[in-house]
């Protein structure tokens, strides 16, 4: 079975028992052949889902089908999930793999574009449209709709009209409709229905049946079962008849009535579940045997549901469920909390805390929640990336201790309420909870207390360390994770240490500590595929894919790109993380292809839960600010970054603001301005990525030497924060200023340098300085042919590099003194200034050179840059 | 924003189980249809319309009460 | 079951609201938009959808004129 296939969210729904088939609505259905929508739209328990199913079975493929929920109608798991559904529907090769990982990317126009030409083309039947009303997804799919002859036929069952303009398809020409009349069973359907049941009705009885439930579909079925194996069927009519109250209720409450008392509890107690097992139900009831009673009710009739072809989990159709809501009132031993608390308590003991927590929470019972947040729940949630806000805890209290607590008790309940607090606390507040626990710290160090809570509590203080932005913290947590005694033996959270160990990373990154952060994530996504969910393995690789992309290494960010988009092909119920969006974002705006990077960040803006990560946040603003400001939107760019100020304290991201608030400044005029705004940041680590801001703040108020000595700074910094970009936006830096002095040799040579530095990726330098190099251009046609332009309408994913030969490390390594060397090299250096820079003999210098040529081999300067790239070493 | 008071109106008669999902509201019989009346911003007027259309109850019409003397 | 409706909705209709009910009677008085049109229950409760997601404040939902008694068969 393929994964397409396993996905519970793509199944036909079998037919119920005893179906009858509508041959007339099975003709009308085929009768729209041609056209690009059919739409059923009628109330529930109208038989749409039944007949789509039935005409569905019988049709040859391709036909694919889906069951909407809520939360696969957002646009970032519509299009992939229809992809999907496609795939599924025909057979293997014919709709490409990668079909779902471009419809993310690209949305509907790549989707369609990826469809076999064919004459017949694809049927999609969407159940539960109406819950479709994100205006992109409607939008793509009036595309497919008006796009001329159909290309994908869309199929939409719903109990209200779908969102889209309908009026218009009405008038055009384009659309089958079936609504509430059409879809009623007329008397010769109901008399095949009630004969499938054994039940045959006089003339006058089938007129009263048929008036008094207008045909509608579901009473005329329960009205069927309820009638079967009676001697006088005609009796039930004359009674129904005379019932005067909703018929829908009258029938449901008969079936109930006739259901041996255990089932009929069974379903009370069970009718709040979304989706009932029969463990899940035992569990719920305290009553054993639940599977089997489930299994049999699906068997004989048609509101208990099953989802898969086993047989073993179920849902309740929705009326019914209404209804048996009202009948658990005659159960008074247990309140629906006490019932989703037992839920929780099951899904627990199954390790499923996702579920546990959110029953946990729905029962409305903060402590409890807040218990198994303590006992599991949290490490689950970091692994999984869990979205926590939904579980209320602001109700919760510290609840008072017994008078006769012994220590443990106190111990254990400190680290539920640190929990509750590392969930809650905010930016603000996370410093002083963090300082608050520290004064605890000897209690929670303890190793009496158990596995689970032991667990707990070092999360605890990584995530408030995240949240506070506190880098030590967030190591030492790290470390007392990772180290052997931070996981007792027989506990064991699958994933934890890839968790921590990104969470590690990120946090550096954002500090501006570049050094180990690669090796820490490859270390944790080797962690990642060897114990972690799926979910993790994405979140690692996106993280990769955004670090590399920031720091100019686009063949592995684009290695880490097409890993994680083959995760995202394999397991339908993945969406594309925050951190793979905003790498995308990143790529295009180096590549100056603002489209794409509009697309990405609008895709970044909506990706709706962002993580643990409070960097991503920041980092997302920041990209799209820089979006803003290469699009030459200057307003909007600093609305964006004054709006983001109050929140991030991380010192990356603190900078990056700065710079581009002091480079607006500058574009606008106002070079002193952007010159104050820098004076702050002048210090510390980080110091090295004001220079250039700097540079072109003094380049705007003609201070040449200044301008200069910023510049120089950045060509000749060995920090490993300075990246390929940051170096070819100095040489640019260089020849503006050198254009200035009127030493145009230099400047062209420096954007020579720049051009063979930037190789094919990075575009968006060139762009901003256009305008200056203009007649310089004009008069070396040699150098204006090459200068990098912007792609012209090409997607992102095409140009993210996939398969460049070569990204394995050297044989034999460059030194340290020999990659140093490598980077005045490429800055466009002479032997005699790397001599000078690195303080030592131009002899010296020679030899290390020609090391490196050895090394890379290369036998000339533009041939070792070349390399250089290639292997990604600068 | 605040409520307003609204009488949603449905044919025929509500049963048991309809009733109890519209606690929070007064129920008024008619003869032919059955009045629900609650004082609802625009967010809990359309949860309750969707109650409605899952209970496959027909909606008749929506209107707002005239406003009550104070005294 | 098709039956003839009002509805009002208070303020005006934008560019973007007014396409969406394109197809049926709009008019506007004293600040006040009245949409009028044949609805069955799938078609209303998708109007009052459409309401809910543009943000629209509805006032009212008048049934003008009752469905012919009876089932069509």
């Amino acid at each position: 079975m393929t994964p397409e296939q396993a996905d519970r969210r793509l199944g036909v729904p079998p037919l119920p028992p005893r179906h009858v088939a509508r041959s007339r609505l099975l003709a009308a259905l085929d009768g729209a052949d041609g056209l690009p929508l059919v739409v059923l739209a009628a109330g529930p328990g109208s038989g749409k889902t039944v007949l789509l199913a039935d005409w569905v079975l019988a049709r040859p493929a391709p036909v694919g089908w889906i069951n909407l929920t809520t939360a696969d109608a957002a646009p970032r798991r519509f299009w992939p999930l229809l992809a999907s559904a496609l795939r599924a529907g025909t057979g293997p090769g014919e709709i490409p793999p990668s079909a779902a990982a471009t419809a993310a990317i690209g949305g509907v126009q790549s989707l369609l574009d990826s469809l076999p030409d064919s004459a017949i083309p694809p049927v999609l039947v969407i159940d539960d449209a109406h819950l479709l009303t994100h205006p992109a997804v409607l939008e793509g799919l009036d595309l497919i709709i008006r796009g001329g002859p159909p290309r994908l036929r869309l199929v939409l069952a719903a109990r209200s009209d779908p969102l889209l303009p309908l009026h218009r398809y009405r008038l055009a020409g384009l659309m089958c409709e079936l609504r509430a009349p059409q879809l009623a069973m007329t008397r010769g359907e109901m008399r095949a229905l009630l004969a499938a049941h054994g039940v045959t009705l006089p003339a006058e009885n089938l007129d009263a049946l048929l008036a008094r439930t207008e045909g509608w579909v579901a009473g005329l079925r329960l009205s069927a079962m309820r009638m079967e194996g009676t001697e006088h069927p005609a009796r039930f009519v004359s009674e129904l008849a005379v019932d005067q109250g909703s018929i829908g209720e009258y029938l449901i409450a008969e079936v109930l009535d006739r259901q041996p008392e255990p089932i009929r509890r069974m379903l009370a107690e069970t009718s709040f579940l979304d989706e009932v097992t029969g463990p899940l139900a035992d569990a719920v009831t305290g009553r054993d045997g639940c599977g089997d009673m489930l299994a049999g009710l699906a068997r004989t009739n048609s509101f208990v549901v099953p989802l898969d072809a086993a047989q073993t989990r179920f849902r309740y159709h929705q009326l019914f469920a209404e209804i048996l809501r009202h009948d658990g009132r005659r159960y008074d031993r247990c309140t629906v909390p006490d019932l989703m608390r037992r839920a929780a308590a099951h899904f627990e003991r199954t390790g499923d805390f996702r579920n546990a927590l959110y029953w946990a929470a729905e029962s409305g019972d903060a402590q409890y929640a807040a218990a198994v947040l303590a006992r599991g729940g949290l490490a689950h949630a970091f692994v999984h990336g869990v979205d926590l806000s939904g579980l209320h805890l602001e109700s919760w209290q510290a609840p008072a201790l017994p008078g006769r607590a012994d220590a443990a008790q106190a111990r254990e309940a400190a680290v539920v309420s640190s929990a509750v607090v590392a969930v809650m606390a905010g930016a603000e507040s996370a410093a002083s909870d963090l300082r608050a626990l520290d004064q605890t710290a000897d209690q929670l160090a303890d190793q009496q207390l158990s596995p689970e809570l032991l667990v707990t509590a070092g999360l605890v203080r990584l995530l408030l360390g995240m949240k506070a932005g506190d880098a030590q913290a967030v190591d030492e947590a790290a470390g007392r994770l990772l180290a052997p005694s931070g996981h007792p033996p027989g506990y064991r959270v699958p994933g934890l240490p890839a968790a921590v160990m990104l969470a590690q990373a990120a946090t550096q990154f954002w500090h501006g500590r570049n050094e180990d952060v690669g090796a820490l994530l490859q270390a944790a996504l080797r962690e990642a595929e060897r114990d972690g969910p799926p979910v993790l393995e994405l979140n690692v690789l996106a993280m990769i894919a955004l670090t590399d992309s920031l720091l100019s290494r686009p063949h592995h960010a684009g290695e880490a790109v097409t890993r994680a988009h083959a995760l995202l092909r394999q397991h339908n119920d993945l969406s594309p993380p925050l951190a793979l969006e905003l790498a995308a974002a990143v790529r295009s705006l180096i590549a100056a292809d603002l489209v794409a990077a509009a697309r990405a960040t609008e895709r970044a803006l909506t990706s709706g839960y962002a993580g643990f990560d409070p960097g991503l946040v920041g980092a997302r603003a920041v990209g799209q600010a820089t979006m803003l400001l290469a699009s030459g939107d200057l307003n909007q760019a600093r609305a964006v970054m004054n709006h983001a100020s109050s929140r991030s304290d991380l010192p990356l991201l603190v900078l990056l603001r700065e710079t581009l608030l002091a480079d607006i400044e500058t574009i606008v005029g106002r070079p002193n301005a952007a010159l104050g705004l820098l004076r702050g940041c002048q210090d510390g680590d980080l110091a090295v990525l004001v220079a250039l801001p700097r540079a072109r703040a003094y380049l705007a108020l003609r201070d040449l030497p200044r301008a200069q000595h910023c510049v120089r700074t950045v060509l000749t910094a060995t920090s490993a924060l300075v990246s390929r970009y940051n170096l070819l936006e100095a040489m640019l830096c260089d020849a503006q200023i050198a254009q200035l002095k009127g030493d145009p040799g230099r400047a062209l040579e420096m954007i020579a340098g720049a051009m063979e530095l930037a190789q094919d990726d990075i575009v968006l330098p060139f762009f901003a300085t256009q305008g200056v190099f203009a007649s310089l251009l004009a008069r070396h046609p040699a150098v204006a042919a090459q200068w990098p332009l912007p792609p012209e309408g090409v997607p992102v994913h095409e140009i993210m590099p996939g398969g460049r030969p070569d990204t394995a490390d050297l044989p034999d390594p460059l030194t340290e003194r020999e990659h140093a060397a490598l980077r005045f090299l490429a800055a466009g250096l002479s032997t005699a200034e790397i001599a000078d820079e690195m303080c030592l003999s131009v002899n010296t210098v020679k030899t290390h050179l020609a090391a490196i040529y050895r090394k890379l081999t290369a036998s000339r300067r533009k041939e070792a840059v070349l390399r250089a790239w290639e292997l990604e070493l600068l | 924003m605040l409520g307003r008071r609204y009488e949603i109106r449905v044919v025929g008669s509500i049963g048991p189980a309809a009733r109890e999902a519209f606690t929070d509201l007064v129920v008024e019989v008619e003869p032919t249809s059955t009045v629900l009346c609650g004082d609802l911003d625009q967010a809990a007027l359309h949860a309750l319309l969707d109650r409605v259309r899952a209970l496959g109850l027909e909606l008749m019409d929506i209107r707002q009460a005239p406003d009550q003397p104070s005294s | 079951m098709l039956a003839r409706y009002e509805l009002h909705i208070a303020g005006r209709l934008d560019e973007t609201a007014a396409a969406a009910f394109a197809g049926l009677e709009v008019t506007v008085r004293d600040s006040v938009t009245t949409i009028r049109g044949e609805f069955d229950q799938a078609s209303l409760h998708g109007a009052l959808e459409r309401i809910r997601v543009l943000g629209l404040d509805l006032i009212e939902a008048l049934r003008v004129r009752a469905p012919p008694a009876g089932r069509a068969d």
